[in-house]
């Protein structure tokens, strides 16, 4: 087959199956070493916090304005990613604080003043559970980095 | 005129042979790039199941001795319920994950196989 007419059929092969993928485009970022890191700190950072609400939450209002400045910075740094939907939303609804994840038991904090030894051990489980799933996603782009 | 015919009877039999082998290095990707993914999303969700049974009697209990109150309560669970949320967003962005993998290899064997073919 003549050289010419081989090349073009190598590029039009690649080029029908390039308009077939981008019709597909990417829906994921690439995996980011500081947005895993946030995710980790923020989660020990609030675990140890929410420790300290069986004390009244004045003592502790500080603490809690730089966390949930810190919160508001990590969903920040995820919407301000391309193909980053999903991570957004997650961290959405952990700093909301009508939801019932960290912004929630902040909130809650606030207004009971105070709260239960029991009631923040069992919180803080499903809080933690609810960090796990953003860091578990961080780390899952670690695992798709490696494999290709 | 015959010769003309014949070479683009070879072009189109290379053509096949390329969409044969693409086809197949794509099957082949597919179970690689893309098996197991129900099986781990569905073990995945036995055990939050089961961890989400085993808070609610604990909760329940928790309730009925009066260490935790009715709102006490209705948080955590409401609490799981976000937990859910989050979890579901998790498996969606995993599941993107392989795709855009198994997309990047199937890019891949495409020009491999073109140039081993036609070139």
């Amino acid at each position: 087959m003549n050289k010419s007419i081989k090349l073009l059929m190598v590029f039009f092969s690649i080029f029908t199956f390039s308009l077939f993928l981008n019709g597909c485009s990417t829906v994921m970022p690439k995996f980011d070493k500081v947005a895993y890191e946030k995710a980790v700190s923020l989660k020990v950072d609030s675990l140890a916090l929410m420790e300290n609400s069986t004390e009244s939450y004045d003592t502790h209002e500080e603490e809690v304005k730089r966390l949930t400045l810190r919160l508001e910075k990590a969903y920040e740094y995820a919407k301000g990613k391309p193909n980053n939907k999903l991570i957004t939303k997650q961290w959405s609804i952990i700093k909301d604080s009508k939801k019932h994840q960290i912004g929630g038991f902040l909130k809650r904090w606030k207004e009971k003043e105070m709260l239960s030894k029991i009631f923040i051990n069992e919180s803080k489980k499903t809080i933690a559970d609810g960090f796990d799933q953003v860091i578990g996603l961080e780390s899952g782009l670690i695992k798709a980095k490696n494999a290709e | 005129m015959q010769s003309r015919g014949r070479s683009k009877m070879k072009n189109f039999k290379e053509f096949d042979k390329f969409v044969e082998l693409v086809e197949e290095g794509t099957k082949e990707l597919a179970k690689n790039t893309l098996r197991g993914y129900k099986d781990e999303a569905l073990a995945d969700a036995k055990v939050f199941l089961e961890s989400s049974k085993d808070d609610a009697r604990r909760w329940s209990k928790l309730l009925l001795k009066g260490e935790l109150t009715q709102e006490d309560y209705e948080w955590l669970i409401l609490s799981k319920k976000d937990v859910v949320e989050l979890q579901l967003l998790k498996d969606a962005g995993l599941a993107a994950v392989r795709i855009d993998r198994f997309k990047n290899a199937l890019m891949n064997l495409v020009i491999d196989t073109a140039f081993d073919v036609f070139v």
